[in-house]
């Protein structure tokens, strides 16, 4: 969503007058040397002229004079900036751009001309070359307010936030009071985590006029840090606006909401809702497809299970060339352990989409999971082999090695990866694992403590290594690292049961004895996120906002 | 379609799915056999070992009945019964008692599948003498486990049920059931599994550990598919026993006069509750001279009670790192048995597990501890077996026990989905290098080890008194099967048959230590083991090379160890309680405090 530009022209007009006085005095001194003198009169006054007429407002007028003056001055970078302007103001871009670009090849420190420069490229959507011109702006005048507001806009477009909302907080500039504008202050906040800003904006938001699309956009921020009541309101008051059968997409939008609020059997309902509106309005199946696959994964969330999968596969039959719908398919069939149904439906899936990477490794999962360990190790070298930038067939292909009893292969493995693609946590973690596995547990160590270098919030590698320090014998080590292991995943009961042996050794009965009496707890219910790995459908637009996006360069 | 949580991207989370959900990964630390040019064109060597089924030859026809062929609808149909390998009749030669079970359906009175007892007749076969010596029993049998609990020389049986356990006291080869009499039949209402007879509290007289597995009514269970613990892999099996309420380990002491008093309580047995308990093996695991029990649990943790010598027990099992696996997880225990792997002096316990998983080998570090060094020793290389009956035997005298394991899976319809495991199973046979590592060398390990069956209950004995070790499989739905190692190694073997006068008649917990050149084998005379089985209670000692046994050390449960020296090597001695050298006398005798 991009705003127009809000700053009038004659704030520019009036900035350009106020840095006049910068213009090297040398610079006019030698072009006036190089222009007889009656000549360089009349160049002079129909620049005055010029100015004059844009000060009026009389661009057409502006436009002559400065025309005449930079004929006669070519190397006058004052005249091409305000030739610019003029440019700029009769929606002439490219003329306008390539005149702030020789004023500024006369002048590379004519910190106006870059501004204008930038502020031209940004309402021309030219992110890349507006950013440019304005970090060069603000190099050159670390106080230009201005400079320092199109910058920070440009970088909320860019969704470069960190640096957005830094220069807008540099700029004197008030916040225009914007719908759009403050649309895109909410998204960037909550992708920061800054979640108290986020939720000022938002509240803003919901006080203003909003476009649909609007409404939509923030209903989905609303969500994202959790006020889930107010985001469900404003679709709930969207949808009420809207007949049903006119604007159907608000009641897909309403299930989702209800969906990303953890309010799952609500959210499958109305996605039945919605599915049932598109049927008596005479829609195409094809449009179900969003919904069939949000009713999908509301099922699946709520443990409906059995219509969870019928759900899901009525989304990709419709839909067979959509990669994401045999995932969220086979994701609930691998969920519910019906491995061989899982396996089909990848095959189905590949073969509408045999490039999918997603897919493929999918295939490795579902046939590691049901204990066909060639074909897993098949799919997931195939990958391996097609030179896969990422790490996780590596990791499916070590697990089969591992399954398979062969764990000095699986560490191999990990090691090639490593030099492919870099040291991760993942790589590490498993090389520890695979290290174990083959009786090295010196070099296992070593592996895990990478891993715990890479990701020291990681409960899972300090467990690991306290297991295998625990194996050697080195007792007090394995305590150190079993104790941080609970105390980033409090109730982990394998810790506990570890650390229990490990006090024991250590002859510390009465701590051994402390961890055996939590040992047989169950373990307390994972809370993981409502989705999980889920592909979830997107949220609806108005047909209107779909062609607005649809005609962005 | 929104990216936000694309699968494309790979989200730390889903690599952790990916990475995590995770059964245990097996390793084999050893690196397959390569061959060297040399060998490709020598002669093969001999194998090691060849065992033959000679079960049907050798007379043992009878199949194991137990509940449904093609599917089983409750848990109870699924488990199996165990096998006992005991001279019921002193004649010296040890004979086979089969237990049988049963269906869901029923049978006609005379139609009814019945336990079975095998007289060995010297000469490779084996006749049924089930009739005649008074064990025709139906029901849904279980576990077995011998001893002479009444001291007057004869070997009685206890044998497990789903409903009540019997007590054959055994007259001169004939058996009457007097489990009601002594106290022992239990409730009527609980499984039994495992057993095995142990003095505890080492006042002479043999006590009695039951373990119990599920609380089962057939009036109130699920169906197939019923629950989350109704499915595997997505398939409706039966349901269990994760859903279904643990059951409680019973302990009876023996009074003396024939019949047993129910201490489980005062003992603090019931402290742990609500496992899923198999198998019992009796170990003193801290060689403090008092018996400690070992109980393989399905599903829950394992169980290690620790004799206080009071009379009380306490599960250390967590403590010591026996409940779980390396990993800290609970595992599907179903069998145990105990020896001295690695030759270090202590007593080690291996026990097998469901599927996707390994067996678990404890190492005793003789701290109280026990290390899981499953896959250091290569015996996480097959995860899919489900694994039952297992014993550690010197199947090549060498002096190192091996292994031996049955296997087979508890959903028939596992065949039909191909989801990595299958019904019938192969057994497997690990040869103990001697250096605390094993070899898998069950493919050349002759027809009767890779042969597939539903195998349960195993047990192992010397049946021709040759030194031979043989291996006796109760199979679901087939006659059981009776493993003869054709090879003879060359190796030399020495095995005792204890009896105790002040201490219990057969020595059950009686230690025994072999001096042998540099190294020094132990064992125990023990009761149980196995998958709710009864082995030989002569123990077996390979001696490799050596003729003879240089010292002999006995420390028997009333206290007295004694020394017998250089008994020749192949040969069964009798160790009498009082007739060797003392090393050190009895201690104080009479029960222990409580």
């Amino acid at each position: 969503m991009k705003d127009n530009p809000q700053v009038p022209g004659v704030v520019v007009l009036l900035m350009a007058g106020l840095f006049l006085p910068r213009v090297s005095q040398c610079q006019v001194a030698a072009d006036h040397q190089r222009v007889p003198h009656h000549s360089a009169n009349a160049q002079s006054e129909a620049f005055q002229r010029g100015l004059s007429a844009l000060k009026e407002n009389r661009t057409d007028a502006a436009l002559v004079e400065l025309t005449a003056a930079e004929r006669g001055e070519p190397d006058d970078p004052r005249i091409h900036n305000f030739r610019g302007i003029v440019l700029a103001r009769l929606g002439q871009s490219t003329e306008a751009a390539a005149e702030y670009r020789e004023a500024v090849r006369l002048d590379p420190r004519m910190e106006d001309a870059y501004r204008n420069l930038g502020f031209l490229e940004w309402t021309d959507h030219k992110l890349e070359l507006a950013h440019e011109a304005l970090v060069r702006a603000v190099e050159l005048s670390p106080t230009d307010s201005f400079a320092h507001y199109y910058l920070g806009r440009v970088q909320l477009d860019r969704q470069v936030y960190s640096e957005a909302f830094r220069e807008l907080e540099l700029s004197d500039v008030p916040w225009p009071a914007e719908p759009g504008f403050l649309v895109q202050a909410a998204a960037g906040y909550v992708a920061l985590g800054r979640q108290d800003e986020a939720r000022k904006r938002l509240h803003q938001l919901v006080t203003l006029s909003l476009l649909d699309a609007q409404s939509v956009r923030v209903a989905s921020l609303l969500l994202a840090i959790h006020e889930d009541e107010a985001a469900i309101g404003l679709v709930q008051k969207l949808r009420d606006r809207h007949a049903a059968e006119l604007a159907p997409w608000a009641q897909f939008d309403l299930a989702l909401a209800t969906l990303l609020a953890g309010r799952c059997a609500e959210a499958a309902e109305q996605a039945e809702n919605y599915i049932n509106v598109l049927h008596l309005s005479g829609s195409e199946s094809t449009q179900m497809i969003p919904a069939w696959s949000l009713a999908g994964i509301a099922y699946a969330r709520f443990g409906q299970g059995d219509r969870a999968v019928e759900a899901l596969r009525h989304a990709a039959e419709l839909a067979p060339y959509q990669e994401e719908h045999w995932l969220n398919l086979t994701r609930e069939l691998m969920e519910l352990s019906r491995y061989s149904e899982a396996i089909s439906a990848v095959q189905e899936g590949l073969a509408a989409n045999p490039k999918s990477y997603a897919l493929h490794l999918r295939l490795g999962a579902a046939n590691l999971s049901a204990g066909h360990y060639a074909e897993a190790e098949a799919a997931f070298r195939r990958l391996v082999e097609a030179g896969d930038p990422l790490l996780t067939s590596y990791i499916g292909l070590a697990q089969v090695l591992l399954r398979t009893g062969r764990a000095e292969e699986a560490a191999a493995e990990l090691s090639a990866a490593q030099h492919k693609l870099g040291a991760t946590f993942l790589i590490s973690y498993f090389q520890g694992l695979s290290l174990e596995r083959a009786g090295k547990r010196p070099q296992a160590i070593t592996a895990l403590h990478e891993a715990k270098r890479l990701n020291p919030s990681s409960a899972e590698a300090r467990l690991e290594l306290g297991k295998t320090e625990l194996a050697i014998g080195r007792v007090q080590e394995a305590i150190v690292e079993l104790e941080e292991a609970l105390r980033l995943s409090p109730g982990n009961v394998q810790a506990g049961r570890l650390l229990s042996q490990a006090y024991q050794r250590a002859g510390d009965v009465q701590r051994a004895a402390k961890y055996a009496d939590t040992a047989t707890e169950a373990p307390p219910a994972a809370e993981g996120d409502v989705l999980g790995d889920f592909v979830l459908p997107d949220w609806q637009m108005p047909e209107e906002s779909k062609k607005a996006e649809a005609s962005k360069p | 379609m929104n990216r936000q949580r694309s699968s494309l991207h790979m989200s730390a989370r889903k690599q952790w799915a990916i990475g995590l959900a995770i059964l245990l990964m097996p390793a084999s630390g050893l690196a397959p056999a390569q061959e060297s040019a040399n060998s490709q064109k020598a002669k093969p060597p001999l194998p090691m070992v060849q065992f033959i089924d000679i079960g049907e030859k050798a007379g043992l026809t009878a199949p194991t009945i137990f509940g449904g062929v093609d599917t089983k609808k409750y848990i109870l149909e699924t488990t199996g019964s165990g096998v006992a390998i005991f001279d019921y009749d002193n004649d010296g030669w040890p004979d086979i008692f089969i237990v049988n079970g049963t269906t869901l359906e029923g049978f006609p009175p005379e139609k009814a599948p019945t336990n079975h007892l095998y007289h060995n007749n010297h000469d490779g076969t084996f006749t049924d003498v089930t009739v005649q010596t008074g064990l025709v029993a139906t029901g849904w049998g279980q576990g077995v486990c011998v001893g002479d609990y009444d001291n007057d020389g004869w070997e009685d049986l206890y044998v497990t049920y789903y409903g009540k356990n019997r007590l054959y006291h055994n007259d001169h080869g004939v058996f009457t059931d007097v489990a009601g009499k002594a106290g022992v039949a239990g409730s009527g209402k609980a499984w039994g599994t495992g057993c095995a007879f142990v003095d505890y509290n080492r006042d002479g007289h043999l006590d009695l550990l039951v373990a119990n597995y599920v609380d089962f009514n057939l009036r109130t269970v699920p169906t197939p598919g019923e629950g989350t613990s109704c499915n595997w892999k997505g398939i409706p099996v039966m349901c269990g026993p994760r859903g279904l309420q643990g059951s409680k380990n019973i302990l009876y002491e023996n009074r003396g006069d024939g019949t047993f008093t129910d201490v489980t309580t005062k003992a603090h047995i019931d402290r742990t509750n609500g496992h899923f308990a198999f198998s019992v093996s009796t170990l003193d695991f801290d060689d403090d001279g008092w018996p400690d029990i070992y109980v393989a649990s399905d599903s829950t943790p394992s169980i290690l009670y620790h004799n206080n010598h009071d009379g009380t027990f306490t599960d250390v099992a967590v403590m010591a790192g026996v409940a779980f696996n390396e990993d800290g997880r609970e595992q599907a225990g179903m069998g145990a048995t105990v020896a001295d792997y690695n030759g270090d002096g202590r007593l080690d316990i291996f026990k097998t597990n469901f599927s996707d998983d390994t067996p678990t080998l404890y190492r005793n570090d003789g701290d109280g501890v026990f290390s899981d060094v499953t896959y250091a020793a290569g015996l996480g290389s097959h995860l899919q077996y489900l694994g039952w009956g297992t014993m550690f035997l010197d199947f090549d005298n060498d002096g190192w026990p091996d292994l031996i394991l049955a296997n087979g899976h508890v959903y028939p319809e596992v065949d039909k989905y191909h989801l990595g495991s299958s019904y019938r199973e192969p057994r497997l046979l690990y040869h103990n290098n001697g250096n605390g590592t094993f070899n898998d060398i069950s493919t050349n390990a002759g027809p009767g080890i890779n042969a597939t069956s539903s195998a349960r209950g195993l047990a192992v004995g010397d049946l021709w008194n040759d030194g031979q070790l043989s291996v006796v499989i109760n199979n679901v739905y087939a006659p059981p099967s009776l493993l003869r190692n054709t090879v003879r190694s060359g190796n030399h073997w020495i095995a005792f048959k204890t009896v105790g006068t002040r201490s219990n008649r057969d020595g059950i917990g009686a230690k025994i230590s072999v001096k042998n050149g540099q190294r020094t084998l132990v064992d125990e005379v023990r009761s149980g083991s196995s998958y709710i089985s009864q082995n030989d209670l002569r123990v077996h000692f390979g001696l490799g090379a050596a003729t003879k046994a240089e010292s002999v050390q006995v420390r028997w449960p009333s206290g007295l160890v004694e020394r017998f020296d250089n008994l020749p090597g192949d040969t069964l001695q009798t160790l009498k309680e009082g007739s060797g050298k003392i090393v050190t006398p009895n201690k104080v005798l009479g029960k222990g405090k409580g």
